[in-house]
């Protein structure tokens, strides 16, 4: 496991909704963030396990992208403006999620993060993303 | 005219595991504070908030697909306000209903209705076996 002390980010010591979803960041490093979440029963759709809902998809990119801002800025409070997903395919049950989030700099208080979500294959990913971040007080 | 409500978040793990409590319409639910769905320190999780509008529109889908299947093709949420440690309410309508794209759009809020704590929109695909 590749990890920047300088960016690392404990999922885990945040406890809420990171914790149950158990979401790890995987690799930190300025502009650059990937993570990963394991698959857990509850993450069906259906009774019969048969299909993935796109909540967790929705979920790692959230926290992905959030704390990709934070290897380029720290000030806070960071609130995020909006999301936008295009979905390329369903998530297969039982795979885990990996979320690759990049973030160019802050601009005028403004951040950018383009996020990808791929359950195994990076070349065959189940969703990509843009979300746009503001930071309400300059540090 | 409002769909009728599916079962389906009945059998759906995930909207278990999130405690949504489904409301009188397809679509439409509520949701209590639990310290699971927390993201910042007091606040709900933004990954929280794009999961229920997720649901409130897959929940939706279902109750209109007349047994065509259903593809999500995208989702955007605006975060208007931070969602506080209260129950929270969503609630999908259907924009335009195409035979092959269907457009929705959503609304979070708290206690009070006219102070939404988010806003969605998404498209989906009704794929139907010729």
């Amino acid at each position: 496991m590749e990890r920047d002390d300088e960016f690392f980010m404990d999922m885990r010591a945040l406890g809420g909704h990171s914790r149950v979803m158990d979401v790890i960041q995987t690799h930190a490093e300025r502009g650059l963030v990937e993570m990963r979440m394991d698959w857990q029963p509850h993450f069906a759709a259906d009774a019969e396990g048969t299909v993935a809902s796109t909540g967790p998809i929705l979920s790692i990119i959230d926290s992905a992208s959030g704390s990709c801002v934070y290897t380029q800025s720290t000030s806070w409070p960071l609130v995020t403006l909006d999301m936008r997903v295009d979905y390329a395919r369903p998530q297969r049950p039982g795979t885990t999620l990996f979320a690759v989030a990049r973030c160019d700099g802050v601009n005028h208080r403004r951040a950018r993060v383009t996020c990808d979500v791929h359950d195994g294959d990076p070349a065959d990913p189940v969703a990509r993303s843009v979300l746009a971040f503001f930071i309400l007080e300059a540090e | 005219m409002m769909p009728a409500r599916s079962d389906r978040l009945v059998h759906n793990p995930y909207a278990a595991f999130l405690g949504v409590e489904a409301g009188e319409s397809a679509g439409e639910f509520a949701v209590r504070w639990d310290e699971s769905l927390q993201g910042r320190k007091g606040f709900l999780h933004g990954g929280v908030i794009a999961g229920l509008f997720d649901m409130a529109f897959h929940d939706l889908m279902a109750a209109i697909a007349d047994g065509a299947a259903v593809h999500p093709v995208d989702v955007g949420v605006d975060f208007l306000r931070n969602g506080l440690m209260e129950t929270t309410y969503i609630r999908a309508h259907v924009v335009r209903q195409g035979r092959r794209i269907v457009n929705l759009q959503a609304m979070a809020w708290q206690s009070d209705p006219a102070r939404p704590i988010a806003t969605a929109r998404a498209h989906f695909a009704l794929i139907r076996k010729a």
